[in-house]
């Protein structure tokens, strides 16, 4: 590709001169005396370098340099003046010149300051480009979709974007939370800052504190170095606490006076270290409703909440899901280097009909695997899993016999029964929460303290399944009797 | 960089450049004498004292670039009495310094007289 550089200078033996030495170096000279000849090229055909004389008949050269700045940011501006001050050089690498150069000129400094523009112009560019790029890939433009609900979602998602302010992504499992909040950093004024996903269900305990806001030297037994935390790494851009609801209480508490102070003091540190860095929460859980149960803190959650956006179930965005399978089929074919034309009739019919319970993300996962097992030109049922199949009232294929084999075992109490009797996970897991009500009198403490888990699980668990015929609808009955 | 390492540079084709280069500033000293004249024995002011300044700046950033250092130099002494508000006597002597240099430069370069006829001024002439 051949390099065009507008000369600009009030001197025609310069504009004469640098014409000639930069066109030995292969490169396409176009020139302008004034400033609105320099304008009224570059609104031509962008330069890939401008020279510029500071000092022309009908403008500052400081003025156009920048003017330069809005009418064409990523073509690097070389000064050429015979102006020799420090304010004047201070003054134009200010401005966003990338070399200044004294008249009188050595030619072979010029051409080598013309050659370290264009290398820096060609950077820009490909930075710029690199940027759009994963704006498309990870922006909004990377959430599939035209139903109402994941539109509406998308729409406040664009308002977050332009607007600093704390983000509180709610959604069951599933449903995207972390590539919506990665759409919101990246259309964000911090894109160019980092973003720092920290998943606090899946740190152990006693490591989320320095995780999040890092530690001293010597600050606990095994402290050997320092660590900078989640938040002094995001500092500039954006930090993803997700599943925000599983944080300690008292890292809760902690949590607070970051959003209230903008500070962080990491362990074994007296002072308090101030932090830039918007704040994206998830939850699957009704933190709302946790924080009324007091298993979350209230203050925390009305902080976190300031832009809380629901993202929607797969189950109520029907008209989306034929869509996002064959984008993902798509991207895993091409990863495969398979030769893909979507899916069979039937297949689509049985993806449109399921119900997803995992959301988007089994939706990935079943299109990945179907992809892989899939011999045809056409995603066919017989790729898709029993699960699917069986969700939407179909026969599963018979199992092969070597599977019947595996499935032996020596429990007898499996031996009446055949994999047609396997059920989803939840759907056992609401069996099991629902008996352990019944047979505790619907006493939630104690089902949790008999099944071993969490008092705020098993209300989680309660809310998620819908299940009712505790205390208070016996109450509500009593009362409606009475 | 001297004269001949940036014609060796630069090729042939400069030699032409430098003859174009010297050729224009003849006449930009032309107009700088002239302009001394016109001011009849003042310093030139207005338009005329910036088209004065102007001259001096472009013939000073030039000059070196061409390879005559002596002339950007010249030049360059030229620019800081206007701007300093020097005795117009004193700028009398530069401009007639300067044509001097040209006038050598170009009988050095092209081999041919580049004598610039210098009118006389009231403080010259004196």
């Amino acid at each position: 590709m051949t390099e065009t550089i507008l000369l600009i200078d009030d001197d025609p033996s310069i504009l004469r001169l640098l014409a000639h030495a930069l066109g030995r170096e292969g490169m396409v000279t176009r020139t302008a005396e004034t400033g609105a000849e320099a304008v009224e090229a570059i609104g031509a055909k962008q330069p890939n370098v401008i020279v510029l004389d500071l000092v022309l008949p009908d403008a500052s050269g400081k003025d156009l340099l920048s003017r330069f700045q809005d009418l064409c940011p990523m073509v690097p501006v070389v000064v050429l003046t015979a102006s020799d001050t420090v304010d004047d050089i201070v003054e134009c690498m200010q401005l966003g010149a990338s070399d200044y150069i004294q008249k009188p000129f050595n030619q072979t400094r010029v051409v080598t300051s013309i050659r370290n523009a264009l290398r820096q112009g060609a950077l820009r560019a490909s930075v710029e480009s690199l940027s759009g790029k994963l704006r498309r890939r990870e922006g909004f433009a990377s959430i599939i979709g035209k139903s109402a609900a994941i539109r509406h979602s998308v729409d406040f998602l664009s308002r977050a974007a332009t607007n600093d302010v704390v983000v509180l992504l709610q959604g069951e499992s599933g449903t995207g939370k972390e590539v919506a909040a990665r759409s919101i950093h990246v259309e964000s004024a911090r894109r160019d800052g980092p973003f720092v996903v920290v998943n606090c269900g899946a740190i152990p305990e006693g490591l989320i504190e320095s995780e999040l806001f890092g530690h001293e030297r010597g600050s606990f037994t095994g402290a050997t170095s320092a660590r900078i935390g989640s938040f002094e790494q995001a500092n500039g851009g954006t930090i993803f606490l997700d599943e925000v609801g599983d944080l300690r209480m008292d890292l809760q508490v902690r949590l607070l006076r970051v959003l209230q102070e903008r500070t962080v003091r990491p362990i074994g540190c007296s002072e308090p270290r101030r932090v830039d860095v918007r704040v994206i929460a998830a939850s699957n859980r009704n933190l709302k409703q946790e924080a009324a149960h007091g298993t979350f803190r209230e203050d925390l959650y009305y902080r976190l909440a300031v832009f809380p956006i629901a993202l929607p179930p797969l189950r109520d965005r029907d008209a989306d899901v034929l869509m996002l399978a064959d984008a993902f089929a798509m991207r895993c074919a091409s990863e495969a280097g398979k030769d893909l034309k979507g899916f069979s009739p039937e297949a689509r019919h049985l993806l449109e009909q399921y119900h997803w319970p995992g959301n988007v993300r089994e939706l990935e996962n079943v299109v990945e695997r179907a992809t892989i097992l899939e011999d045809g030109p056409r995603i066919s049922v017989s790729s898709l899993p029993d699960s699917v199949v069986r969700g939407v009232g179909l026969e599963p294929r018979p199992a092969p016999a070597r599977e019947d084999r595996e499935n032996e075992t020596a429990d007898p109490a499996l031996k009446d029964m055949s994999i047609d009797d396997i059920v989803p996970m939840e759907e056992e897991e609401r069996r099991i929460i629902r008996r352990a009500l019944e047979l505790t009198n619907w006493n939630a403490q104690e089902a949790s303290r008999r099944l071993q888990i969490g008092r705020a699980t098993i209300y989680r668990k309660i809310e998620r399944y819908g299940l009712r015929g505790g205390p208070v609808a016996k109450q509500r009955a009593l009362d409606r009797t009475g | 960089m001297d004269e001949v390492s940036l014609a060796d540079e630069l090729g042939d084709e400069f030699a032409e450049l430098q003859k174009e280069f010297l050729d224009t500033t003849r006449a930009r000293v032309h107009e700088l004498v002239r302009l001394l004249a016109v001011a009849g024995g003042e310093t030139p002011s207005g338009t005329d004292g910036e088209t004065f300044r102007r001259i001096a700046h472009s013939v000073r950033g030039s000059g070196g670039s061409y390879g005559f250092d002596a002339i950007s130099a010249v030049a360059g002494e030229l620019e800081k009495a206007y701007l300093g508000g020097e005795a117009t006597s004193r700028l009398a002597e530069l401009v007639e310094n300067l044509s001097a240099t040209v006038a050598q430069i170009v009988e050095t370069t092209l081999g041919t007289s580049g004598s610039i006829e210098i009118p006389a001024t009231p403080e010259t002439a004196g």
